[in-house]
């Protein structure tokens, strides 16, 4: 089998794999907004696809694809910060628009956690994937201290605006 | 803490269905690749032939007597030449930022491209623009030995003109930058941050 067929095949694999999870770290990143997360989900596995060719199998392909979306977060934040993103607050009608409306339910958690300052967002997100710290540690960079001081605080903050959501 | 992650699990099942299928996925991956390419080479390649342009033109076509015309040439040849390795310099820095790495390393890459961009659009832009515009009005003496006044003027006018553009698309290219700049720094700050 070629090179290429593999690699084809690997990136199948992790795409029908990792997909969900991406486009819900992606959500949670755009505060509910599905539509955009599709769009920087779609960004992500491209990014994996070009990246592909340079994993060394260092690392689990869960944590990698977990950088690859981190990393796309906080980069089209940065390239788009200008331009008028949708959030759940924008979207008048939201649940009217959504086909599935058992997304209202998470409206409250995707507001709370858009609330979070973009890295905290993230590691609040990784949290709830239930990523081991030192899972977390590699992808973000953060010294562990720094992280544990990070999670303590952002468990209180996210339970404050839960509280006020309710 | 654990209500949380039940809903935050419950919201991953109702995801959907991914909308584009894998192959068209891999053919958008190969044309980001094929741009990102552009984007890197495209500048140092323009450069490149508009200095070439230039050398065969003094070289083959006009051949300038006065040492002050000789000047302007090296001068204008200078100024492209520098411009040619800062672009070569920044696509080398740029090729650094890698979505692989831990996003603090990541964002410290970015910040390092952007801090040196910052000091091509002041210091080193500034250099060059003044360089070649240097080397223009040093040629302008000896062109006009040989040239009417009209096509002076229009000459003189025209290179205004282009200065005007170039400095214009400069400026939006720098706004953008900067804007990006100050978003990595706020980024960093919360990557450095402990209290």
């Amino acid at each position: 089998m070629s090179n290429s067929t593999e690699q084809k095949q690997l990136y199948e694999s992790l795409f029908l794999q990792h997909y969900p999870m991406v486009v819900q770290m992606c959500t949670g990143y755009m505060k509910g907004d599905r539509d955009l997360a599709k769009d920087i989900a779609q960004e992500v596995f491209i990014n994996v696809w070009n990246a592909l060719p340079v994993f060394k199998g260092d690392a689990k392909h869960r944590t990698w694809i977990y950088k690859i979306t981190v990393n796309s977060c906080l980069l089209y934040i940065r390239n788009n910060k200008n331009k008028q993103t949708a959030s759940l607050d924008d979207v008048p009608n939201y649940s009217q628009v959504k086909t599935e409306t058992t997304h209202t339910h998470y409206d409250s958690l995707y507001r709370a956690i858009g609330e979070l300052p973009e890295l905290e967002r993230l590691i609040m997100m990784l949290l709830l994937e239930e990523l081991e710290y030192e899972e977390i540690v590699k992808i973000t960079g953060l010294s562990s201290i720094n992280l544990r001081v990070k999670i303590h605080r952002i468990k209180k903050k996210i339970k404050q605006l839960l509280n006020q959501e309710i | 803490m654990d209500n949380i992650k039940k809903t935050w699990k419950e919201a991953k099942g109702a995801t959907g269905q991914p909308s584009g299928t894998v192959e068209t996925l891999i053919l958008k991956a190969r044309q980001k690749k094929k741009s990102v390419l552009y984007f890197h080479y495209g500048n140092i390649v323009v450069l490149t032939i508009t200095l070439v342009a230039i050398a065969l033109f003094f070289y083959k076509v006009v051949h300038f007597q006065t040492n002050l015309g000789k000047a302007g040439i090296v001068l204008m040849h200078s100024g492209l030449i520098i411009r040619i390795l800062v672009e070569v310099y920044s696509s080398i820095k740029s090729k650094k930022i890698v979505l692989l790495n831990d996003a603090a390393q990541t964002n410290s890459d970015a910040l390092s491209f952007y801090n040196f961009r910052r000091a091509v659009h002041g210091p080193i832009t500034i250099a060059t623009v003044g360089l070649y515009m240097a080397g223009f009005y040093f040629l302008s003496p000896e062109f006009a030995m040989y040239l009417n006044l009209t096509t002076m003027i229009l000459m003189h006018l025209s290179f205004v003109v282009g200065a005007i553009f170039v400095v214009w698309q400069v400026r939006k290219g720098v706004q953008t930058e900067m804007r990006n700049l100050r978003s990595l720094r706020e980024l960093k700050d919360q990557l450095e941050e402990t209290e």
